[in-house]
């Protein structure tokens, strides 16, 4: 209805006074132009990268055009894992992330929710929280821990380790990367708090839990039968929350002397590899893109599904 | 008093579900607990310790055991951790995290004020997608993007310009991807999409009948940025540059990947751990994270301020 009003405002304004719309109208001009040169310069800055990457990818060394980057992407190895190798490696430590996320925020978040609104804010800050201490300085933390932890430097070989040490080191394995896992769920919180908070507040989760109950659902049922499936967007949207999270974490990776994750992988590969590298990072963002976009129809469609 | 078998009942069943719901938050705050609150607080700790096997010396020690080593509580760390190299550092990343926040929230501003003020609602949508992307392609691709394209030997626009303008990105443009304005460069391709990202919605709450009663009241364009835009979206812009800061201040990925001997605190924290935990030198290490957590604690509350005064006008 505003709208509506101010299209009527302008032309009416045309017609008396005319020489303010046209002060107007050169405004909306320069604003025009002034706006496709951000946006233009903009483009150059941002997709420039990502094509001048792709030519890199492609160029050998006479100025022709080569394709063995592409060829090498599978066979490549940082000494460790090829990118099969580094993929499923960091695949398996987001499922075991969106795992432990989901199992622990969304019972907790409905609990607040349903039963101790009270408990909102103080729940709320600790998930928050991660955003003030930057990854680097939580993995300090951890190894701080770790050499609290361990036996002395040099001790006989015998000595016994406490048990904190022994589930540390449990925990840090190559083989199960546990450790990883469970500081990527701290990473990820402030994120995945948020998006299950708007899936939870957009559903009416006490009416229907209460119904739930009334017509005799036992809490397994209101949880698994009754408000997952309602919520299943926001737990998609947090489950690729942690998937990008993890795809990209190098940081703790790297410091905590992990090799096979995938930006370790790719941070790690012979100098002599750049056009695979290159070629990696073009298709890493590109693929994100894809992801998002996909989530972002899921997202629209949903609502409108549900409206019919 | 007079139902009191009424609200003894109810009572009971609340006192009944009351510590019972109340330990349904256990897990979680076990989980924090562990995992995140008592690493933190290790740095506090370790932060103000040293383990020394010899008094008097005051160097980091590389000790090969440590079997008459004393641990006391000094200020030594914190002493060391702005001396020398590690104040380089610091000086450093400050002032890579303020050109890149101040420089990221001018063009993302600008942007965004372009993209919210263009009708194409197509072109929205492709922008903000887009700026959610980038704003968290920051790490090791998007280092390798721009090695690919500013490379001083092999980036495809160094010899670009070298063979077709006879211009030395490096040498006459003064651009060194490896050195700090390179590095600018390439944080502002992450840190103005999400100003784009953080602006975006503050500037679509500007109501258009603001603008209106303004014109209508005299004012031209200039007036009313300066005097109805600018106050309503001052605070929401400086909480954006502090978050492009602390944003900024933290990264180290990408850094690492262009130039792993850039003097940054990041990669300082990274060089003293030097990858081994179990070395000696967490202490100093601590000290230098706790150095970080003074300056990005702060900035974080600030923006969170910010925020919550921006949200009274732009709801």
């Amino acid at each position: 209805m505003t709208a509506g009003l101010g299209d009527v405002a302008g032309p009416a304004d045309l017609a008396v006074t005319p020489r303010r719309p046209s002060a107007a109208a050169r405004r909306s001009r320069n604003g025009r132009y002034g706006r496709w040169l951000i946006l233009t310069v903009a483009g150059i800055y941002f997709l420039g990268p990502l094509i001048a990457a792709i030519a890199f990818t492609l160029k050998d060394s006479q100025g022709g055009i080569t394709f063995t980057a592409y060829r090498d992407i599978f066979t490549t190895s940082n000494g460790q894992t090829t990118l099969g190798g580094a993929l499923v490696y960091s695949l398996l430590i987001s499922a075991v992330t969106i795992v432990i996320t989901l199992g622990l925020m969304l019972p907790t978040q409905l609990l607040v929710h349903l039963r101790l609104p009270g408990w909102r804010p103080f729940v709320e800050t600790l998930t928050l929280l991660p955003l003030v201490f930057p990854p680097i300085v939580l993995v300090v933390g951890v190894s701080n821990v770790y050499a609290w932890a361990a036996p002395p430097t040099g001790a006989a070989a015998g000595t016994q380790e406490s048990a904190i040490f022994h589930v540390l080191r449990f925990l840090r394995e190559d083989s199960h990367p546990l450790l990883l896992a469970l500081l990527y769920v701290i990473l990820a919180m402030p994120f995945t708090y948020r998006a299950l908070d708007s899936g939870i507040r957009a559903i009416d989760a006490q009416t229907l839990s209460e119904a739930a109950r009334n017509l005799g659902a036992g809490w397994f049922t209101v949880l698994f039968r009754v408000l997952m499936p309602c919520l299943r967007t926001a737990l998609v949207n947090a489950a690729f929350l942690c998937f990008a999270l993890v795809m990209g974490e190098f940081t703790i990776a790297a410091i905590l002397l992990y090799t096979r994750p995938f930006p370790v992988w790719l941070a790690q590969l012979p100098t002599t590899s750049g056009q695979v590298q290159a070629a990696i990072s073009v298709f890493s963002l590109l693929l994100v893109e894809v992801i998002l976009l996909v989530l972002g129809a899921l997202n629209v469609r949903r609502p409108a599904s549900r409206k019919e | 008093m007079t139902d009191s078998h009424e609200t003894g009942g109810t009572g009971s069943t609340r006192s009944r579900r009351v510590p019972l719901a109340w330990l349904g938050l256990t897990p979680f705050l076990a989980y924090v607990t562990l995992v995140f609150l008592v690493p933190i607080g290790f740095i506090l700790f370790e932060a103000f310790r040293r383990t020394t096997t010899t008094g008097a010396t005051r160097d980091p020690v590389t000790q090969q055991f440590v079997k008459h080593s004393e641990t006391t509580f000094t200020l030594d760390n914190i002493h060391d951790s702005l001396q020398g190299i590690y104040r380089t550092s610091l000086v450093t990343s400050v002032k890579l995290s303020a050109i890149t926040a101040i420089l990221g929230a001018i063009f993302g501003l600008l942007l965004a004020t372009a993209v919210v003020s263009s009708s194409s609602a197509f072109l929205r949508q492709v922008v903000t997608s887009a700026a959610a992307v980038t704003a968290n392609f920051g790490g090791i691709p998007l280092a390798f993007l721009f090695i690919a394209t500013l490379d001083a030997n092999s980036g495809i626009v160094t010899l670009f310009l070298q063979d077709h303008f006879g211009i030395s990105l490096q040498d006459d443009l003064g651009l060194q991807l490896p050195e700090l304005s390179g590095l600018s460069l390439v944080y502002l391709y992450f840190l103005i999409p999400l100003m784009v990202l953080v602006m975006a919605p503050a500037l679509e709450g500007l109501k258009p009948q603001w603008a209106e009663a303004a014109e209508n009241l005299g004012a031209s364009r200039w007036t009313y940025w300066r005097l109805v835009a600018a106050p309503v979206l001052l605070p929401s812009f400086l909480g954006a540059v502090l978050l492009l800061f602390c944003s900024a201040f933290s990264a180290y990925a990408t850094a690492y990947a262009i130039n792993s001997a850039f003097p940054l605190i990041t990669i300082r924290i990274d060089a003293v751990l030097s990858g081994n935990v179990l070395a000696g030198q967490g202490n100093l290490g601590a000290a230098l994270a706790l150095l970080m957590i003074v300056f990005v604690l702060p900035l974080t509350v600030i923006y969170q301020l910010l925020q919550r005064r921006t949200s009274r006008w732009l709801a």
